[in-house]
């Protein structure tokens, strides 16, 4: 058969399964309205955006320019200006929610995430000590200048879960303590990037500092372009990966049982985990608990068992971009951090998850 | 009688001690065979080496003339299933959604559902009687029908053989019987041969055929039930002097413990 049939099955009570071709998978209506919602609410948060600043514009005037309308000053001020820093947020906080969802459920922890578990400060450290010791004079700028800031914060990003795992192991995990050993390489690579911060030229130590406060601002369409290579890339792999997700939940023993290459498959996840969360964090620098967050509010409005990837990337952006929404208009024309708007939402609702988790019995 | 798994002078050491010393048995298809012994002798360790889980350091299992750890996982999980001791699902996890999930070795990625599935799955909830529970998360069932829900999805998985560690842990004497029944009709209705890790003597006694009594990593005693629960074999292994008697009503033996053995 060429033309692929669509058919539908109505499976028991309340379970429907779509067909095309040979692609098959459940049909959960739930979810759909989850991913059309937030899709809707991303629009409309961007376009708004796009319209908010020194020069400001309505939001039909925004989508008349976009569309190719309106002077030559506001197609500069939008596709030059404003749209790379909105197409930032919506890659950044896609990849840092997918990266948070991933190492949520292959870790089985509900409090693990790449910027809880020192991922993120590792990417910093290897970004900066390009930025610092990259310099123009130093004798390693050679070398680190070629390397790049995406490499080294993906060898820092790397380094950083590698000493996770590793203490992990040493340690045996569960409950707390991902959590607390987290903290720990987290304060470990702040240390390392305030000691390079000193030993940094002034107007280097200017850059990366700006840099290190987490901010959408200042970054152009190469930085679009690495972020959004990436996710693209990841999503292709994790397609085929992540239908090992919902069996790897039940646990190493019965996963292997059914026939799922356990070690193989969640290295390969969490890897991706890591390199979205790294990438992320080279370019815009340390915006926190999104990773966190978005998985848990796309697994609350889907009322799933895991936190769906598709859910959890579209939330992502959202409150990215409803962020830095705020951190540019609360306090205009002084523009805030956007890492500090994600911090101050984000921390309340960690501290509700230890609570509650404590509640529940932590897993 | 022919045998399921043939396992031959199998050695598993961790660090120095060895967990199973030296084992070789036969477990014979199409029964219900229980390993019993105290804690710490080896019986989990064995039934992961079963369930190609734990590799041995020497000897080899067998599953019908072929070695356990030279098949592919997938492959593997088309002729073998396991039910780990207390198992945790995830929040939220509906008992239709965990029992699909037996359906993985069969399942390619982006082939998800199909009309055959369904009916395996269906077919589970209905012979463990789960049926009107399936769309209920799995945290707000009783603690015997969601061990029911996990053997559906050993049933999903359409096995020969059922392999099952301590089944009954943390579970009320009503809530062992619903399950062990559940096994055992399932081992009636499919003829699956079952291998079960079980605390309780009584109850090993009365849903196995045969046993297996292990004690420091090594078999005891093997046999028929009535062979193995034997006064003398029950002072080796578990170091209680014990009377056995027979049952009336089941035909089976009746374990009665009396004191310590000394020495």
């Amino acid at each position: 058969m060429i033309a692929p049939a669509v058919t539908s099955a109505r499976l028991g009570s309340r379970r429907t399964a779509v067909r095309l071709g040979p692609v098959s998978f459940r049909w959960r209506p739930r979810t759909f309205a989850v991913l059309i919602v937030a899709t809707v609410v991303a629009v409309v948060l961007a376009v708004t955006s796009l319209g908010v600043g020194d020069f400001s514009m309505g939001f039909l005037r925004v989508i008349e320019v976009l569309g190719g309308g309106g002077t030559s000053t506001e197609h500069l001020i939008i596709y030059n200006l404003r749209l790379p820093r909105i197409a930032l947020a919506i890659l950044v906080g896609a990849s840092l929610a997918i990266s948070g969802a991933l190492v949520q459920t292959t870790a089985r922890n509900s409090l693990a995430s790449p910027d809880l578990l020192g991922v993120t400060s590792g990417a910093g450290a290897g970004a900066v000590a390009v930025i610092v010791l990259g310099g123009a004079g130093t004798t390693a700028s050679g070398i680190l200048a070629l390397v790049g800031t995406s490499t080294a914060a993906l060898i820092g990003g790397f380094v950083a879960a590698g000493l996770v795992a590793a203490l992990l192991r040493l340690s045996g995990g569960g409950g707390l303590r991902p959590l607390l050993i987290g903290i720990g390489v987290s304060a470990f690579f702040g240390g390392l990037t305030s000691w390079m911060l000193v030993q940094a030229k002034i107007d280097d130590a200017a850059k990366a500092n700006a840099w290190l406060t987490g901010s959408l601002g200042g970054r152009g369409w190469t930085d679009v372009a690495t972020v959004g290579v990436t996710l693209v890339a990841s999503i292709i792999v994790l397609v085929p990966l992540s239908a090992r997700l919902p069996t790897i939940e039940l646990g190493y023993d019965l996963a292997r049982s059914l026939g799922v290459r356990v070690p193989a498959a969640t290295t390969g996840l969490l890897a991706i985990a890591v390199v979205l969360a790294a990438i992320a964090s080279s370019v815009v620098g340390p915006i926190g608990f999104i990773a966190l967050v978005a998985p848990h509010l796309a697994r609350l409005a889907c009322a799933a068992p895991r936190p769906p990837l598709a859910a959890s990337a579209l939330i992502g952006t959202v409150l990215l971009l409803g962020s830095d929404f705020v951190a540019r208009t609360a306090f205009a024309p002084i523009l805030l951090p956007t890492g500090a708007i994600t911090s101050l939402v984000g921390a309340p609702f960690l501290v509700w998850l230890l609570v509650r988790s404590r509640k529940d019995g932590l897993r | 009688m022919t045998s399921a798994f043939h396992i031959d002078n199998v050695a598993i050491r961790f660090g120095d001690r060895a967990a199973v010393d030296g084992v070789s048995v036969e477990i014979p298809r199409g029964a219900v065979t229980a390993i019993v012994g105290p804690n710490g002798c080896g019986k989990s360790t064995l039934l992961r080496a079963m369930a190609r889980l734990q590799q041995p350091d020497d000897g080899s299992i067998q599953l019908e003339q072929s070695d356990v750890y030279g098949m592919r996982g997938k492959q593997f999980a088309t002729r073998v299933a396991l039910l780990p001791q207390a198992p945790v699902a995830p929040d939220n996890l509906t008992v239709v959604d965990l029992v699909t999930r037996g359906r993985d070795p069969y399942r390619r990625w982006y082939d998800q559902w199909s009309a055959a599935d369904e009916r395996i799955v269906e077919e589970a909830l209905r012979r463990t009687e789960m049926t009107e529970f399936a769309d209920r998360p799995l945290e707000s069932l009783s603690g015997g029908q969601r061990q029911r829900a996990w053997i559906a999805l050993t049933f999903a998985q359409n096995t020969d053989v059922l392999l099952l560690d301590e089944p009954t842990t943390y579970l009320d004497i009503a809530h062992q019987l619903e399950v062990l029944d559940t096994v055992r009709d399932m081992h009636r209705e499919r003829g699956v041969t079952v291998v079960m890790v079980l605390h309780d003597l009584s109850l090993a006694a009365r849903y196995a055929d045969n046993l297996i009594a292990m004690r420091d990593g090594q078999i005891i005693a093997a046999g028929t039930v009535h062979e193995v629960i034997t006064p003398a074999v029950l002072r080796s292994v578990f170091g209680v002097e014990c009377s056995v008697i027979n049952d009336d009503v089941s035909g089976r033996p009746i374990v009665i413990p009396r004191s310590i053995s000394r020495g």
